[in-house]
């Protein structure tokens, strides 16, 4: 069940009105049973998927307090089974593959006598949705329970961690600890999160249906004709990814954030204004933020982290983002993607090493211009690793690349961009963005604001029910216009 | 209390007024909500609506107005100027071609191909309407066509036009437009009952006219009924409850009344009918019929055996054949030639192309 499709149109106002409804005491079972529905709505057998790990990873959490002496080979026993589950769904073909590469290579290149297929073989899998989120968010648990986290008594409370709906598919990655503590204390109604909830699926919808589908047409097609594209098509394509897969993931996360709110639960936030970051460490501070710190915790500072010297810091720093890479998908380019990263967080740490080392370059720092040409280089360091990403491998990569710098005159992209509704979406959006801004700056510490006109205007605006439905049926109409004829599934539903 | 309700009316209203307004001028000005196309016709089930400006983007994209006579083609006198050929093109969304601009579309690519080799000597009318079927073409062949004095009608078949030339009694929610049947003694006939039904039943027609004609709020919604009818099996659903309790309730407004008075038909048999009947009528108007068959890509079996019923049918009946698909088959990159479901600016090109190669062969220009 997709986000930003009609089903869930329909699944999301029966859920939350069914949940206010019910009693207190129900209200949990509503949701383990909301969110089972919406995962088995796909495969119902991954239902069965989803439930043995649950169920195994809460006795692990159990085992682990209960045999404290022996928890360490518990820990590893868990790690072993999450992971098995999570390479054998999304690696094991790709290992397949690669081993069937290497033994192609030492037959040809040594003369080694190995016998091999002559093809790949191939396993038919298809891949648990969102099996990478829910596994991290397994490992999280058994992990912190190890470090000496209270494991979950209630059954009911950590089969709702693991399968909660607005989460279930491609996170934030939620910590037990925080999302636990607000399913014991069992949420009251409250208007302010419902506001702000459906605020959030609002522009949620709005990022995924109205900029991120639209600018997805473009890229699909830049990267289904690569041979054939011009300078300002390649340019349209590269810089149209950069800004769908942030469209796509953050309207994700908005709507199911807002989802959760609209059920009085708090989910992590996973985005903050990534693009403005200026160096590529702060942009991993901002973007996948979840993502980010799980990394953090459970690779970096157990392969060692910052301890032990310079070397095998940035060593540590490097293995964590090739594995994060990895972790994106099973292809090379990914790897390739991740090591990039890796690479350009060494260079931030050695940049800023170099720059607290000479005075002159460090008095620089304070001015703006240091500060945008930060923001420049780390947007423009994103952008052309996304081309690793979005391509099919890494030939196609290199190709999309050429194209940057092709001279060639431009051609099918070009003209479906200035056919499209993009150019007025972005421009609306960047407007939005901008009085927002303003608005915000506007604010004095008392909540009153400095110009009367926006005073009375917020003011109306906060009082006038009328004007909210009215704006927010027009946005709907909004949405509904234009959005492509298609449900475009989400990016990172892949992952 | 009584003044503070009327207040509080009074702002809603004047909101929601302003919100159409300005939703109008913005989904005017981006283009949205263009998509609406057609209307009822009592005769053609629907018809295009004259002059209308339509953006089109559900596949593809286009923003070309209609023209005064409601063909998706560029103006055209009814009378024939002397020492012209003219040409007209039946078919479906594939010859109307909304997903390419006008100036891209077959019609236009062959008068144009024809027009640099004789100038001035040809024109090629585009009559081609969405979802048409093989018995609606037939209807404005013998209604709007003819009119035109064409010397050349050519109608391009497409798989779907067999089933949506009769009535499906196992279906509850069908379209409202001509069916067709064969009668006991073999004669074609016209079921136009759920035309009927559906005249008595649409009462406000012409604020639904209006509607359609210049909103582009209404078009946001018809165009997502569209899009959601095509691909959510859940909307699919309800829709067709929501048509059923509909129709119960109201039972004259519904298309789900009245059972056909004849016997179950076979759809392939009426649909070769109806193209007999359309070479009969081009005959009395010394008209040559032409007939196109779809490429055939995928290999569906049921349009191959239509394929070859019909290539025997022309031979039989004198009418020029031509099935499109080799020359998609052979072309260096086939996938280029479609969008999704539909002819790509590459396909136009080779439809115009292939067709023009065929009037040349069968010496007809």
């Amino acid at each position: 069940m997709l986000f930003n499709s009609f089903t869930y149109l329909l699944f999301l106002p029966i859920v939350v009105a069914s949940y206010w409804l019910l009693p207190r005491a129900c209200r949990r079972y509503l949701l383990l049973l909301a969110s089972y529905i919406f995962y088995m709505s796909w495969i119902p057998a991954y239902g069965l998927l989803i439930a043995t790990l649950t169920v195994v990873n809460y006795l692990i959490g159990l085992a682990i307090t209960h045999f404290a002496k022996r928890r360490k080979p518990i820990l590893i026993l868990g790690l072993l089974f999450n992971l098995g589950a999570l390479c054998f769904y999304k690696y094991a073909n790709f290992l397949i593959k690669s081993a069937w590469d290497v033994i192609g290579w030492l037959q040809a290149d040594l003369g080694l006598p190995i016998l091999r297929p002559a093809t790949s073989p191939v396993l038919e899998i298809i891949l648990p949705l969102g099996i990478s989120f829910f596994t991290f968010e397994f490992i999280h648990y058994i992990t912190d329970v190890y470090r000496g986290s209270a494991p979950v008594r209630s059954f009911g409370n950590f089969a709702l961690f693991a399968a909660f709906f607005p989460s279930q598919i491609a996170g934030p990655i939620k910590r037990f600890q925080d999302f636990v503590k607000q399913l014991v204390e069992e949420p009251l109604f409250n208007s302010s999160y419902f506001k702000a909830g459906l605020s959030l699926i609002f522009l949620g919808l709005i990022k995924k249906v109205v900029l991120g589908d639209n600018i997805g047409q473009l890229v699909g097609t830049g990267y289904g004709h690569v041979e054939h594209l011009g300078t300002m098509d390649a340019w349209i394509t590269v810089v149209g990814f950069h800004l769908q897969i942030f469209f796509d993931f953050s309207g994700y996360t908005d709507i199911g954030r807002g989802s959760a709110l609209l059920l009085g639960y708090k989910v992590p936030e996973n985005f903050n204004c990534p693009y403005l970051a200026w160096s590529v460490s702060e942009f991993w501070r901002r973007w996948h933020m979840s993502l980010s710190s799980w990394l953090r915790d459970y690779l970096f500072i157990p392969l060692g982290g910052s301890r032990n010297g310079l070397w095998r810091a940035r060593r540590n720093l490097l293995i964590t983002m090739v594995l994060g890479g990895l972790w994106h998908g099973a292809a090379w380019h990914y790897v390739i993607w991740g090591a990039c990263h890796g690479a350009g967080l060494v260079l931030t740490k050695e940049w800023q090493n170099l720059v607290s080392r000479l005075p002159w370059l460090a008095r620089l720092r304070p001015h703006p211009l240091w500060h945008w040409s930060g923001v420049l280089a780390t947007g423009f360091f994103v952008l052309v690793t996304w081309i690793l990403f979005r391509a099919e491998n890494t030939s196609q990569a290199l190709a999309v690349t050429q194209r940057l710098f092709a001279l060639a005159p431009s051609g099918e992209v070009t003209e479906m961009l200035l056919q499209s509704t993009v150019p007025v979406s972005l421009a609306v959006y960047a407007a939005f963005l901008l009085l927002s801004f303003w608005h915000d700056r506007l604010k004095q510490g008392d909540g009153s604001y400095q110009i009367p006109l926006i005073e009375s205007a917020t003011c109306w605006w906060q009082t006038s029910v009328s004007a909210r439905i009215v704006f927010f049926a027009a946005l709907s109409i909004v949405i509904l216009g234009f959005a492509p004829g298609k449900v475009e599934p989400f990016i990172y539903f892949q992952f | 209390m009584h003044q503070r309700w009327w207040h509080a009316a009074l702002h809603a209203l004047v909101l929601i007024l302003a919100a159409i307004a300005l939703l109008e001028w913005l989904l005017g000005t981006c283009g949205v909500g263009q998509q609406e196309f057609a209307q009822p016709d009592a005769e053609l089930g629907r018809r295009h609506i004259p002059g209308k400006l339509v953006t089109w983007r559900l596949e593809g994209y286009s923003s070309d107005h209609l023209n005064s006579a409601g063909l998706r083609d560029v103006e055209h006198k009814l009378e024939k100027l002397p020492g012209v050929t003219r040409i007209a093109l039946l078919g479906d969304s594939s010859t109307e071609g909304m997903q390419v601009p006008l100036a891209k579309t077959y019609a236009r690519v062959l008068n144009s191909a024809l027009d640099a080799e004789h100038p001035g000597k040809f024109e090629v009318i585009n009559f081609g309407c969405s979802g048409y079927s093989t018995g609606q073409e037939l209807i404005q062949l013998e209604k709007d066509v003819v009119g035109y004095a064409p010397d050349i009608t050519v109608l391009l078949y497409n798989r779907g036009d067999a089933l949506e030339n009769v009535r499906n009694p196992l279906k509850k929610n069908v379209e409202p437009r001509p069916y067709f049947y064969l009668d006991e003694d073999g004669r074609l006939r016209e079921d136009a009952t759920l035309l009927a039904q559906r005249q008595q039943g649409l009462l406000p027609e012409q604020l639904w006219a209006f509607l359609r004609e210049h909103s582009h709020i209404f078009g946001v919604f018809s165009q997502t009924d569209l899009s959601l009818s095509i691909h959510e099996r859940l909307y699919r659903k309800l829709r067709s409850w929501v048509l059923r309790l509909a129709s119960l309730l109201a039972p004259r407004s519904g298309a789900t009344g009245a059972v056909a008075a004849y016997r179950p038909q076979d759809g392939w048999q009426v649909t070769c009918a109806l193209i007999e009947a359309m070479n009969q009528e081009c005959r009395k108007h010394h008209s040559r019929f032409v007939l196109l068959c779809f490429p055939n890509l995928l290999g569906d079996p049921e349009l191959s055996r239509q394929r070859a019923d019909l290539e025997v049918r022309s031979r039989n009946r004198r009418f020029a054949f031509l099935d499109l698909t080799p020359g998609f088959a052979n072309h260096p990159d086939p996938g280029s030639l479609f969008l999704q479901y539909h002819f790509s600016t590459a396909g136009h090109h080779l439809v115009a192309e292939q067709l023009r190669q065929l009037l040349a062969a069968e010496h007809l220009i």
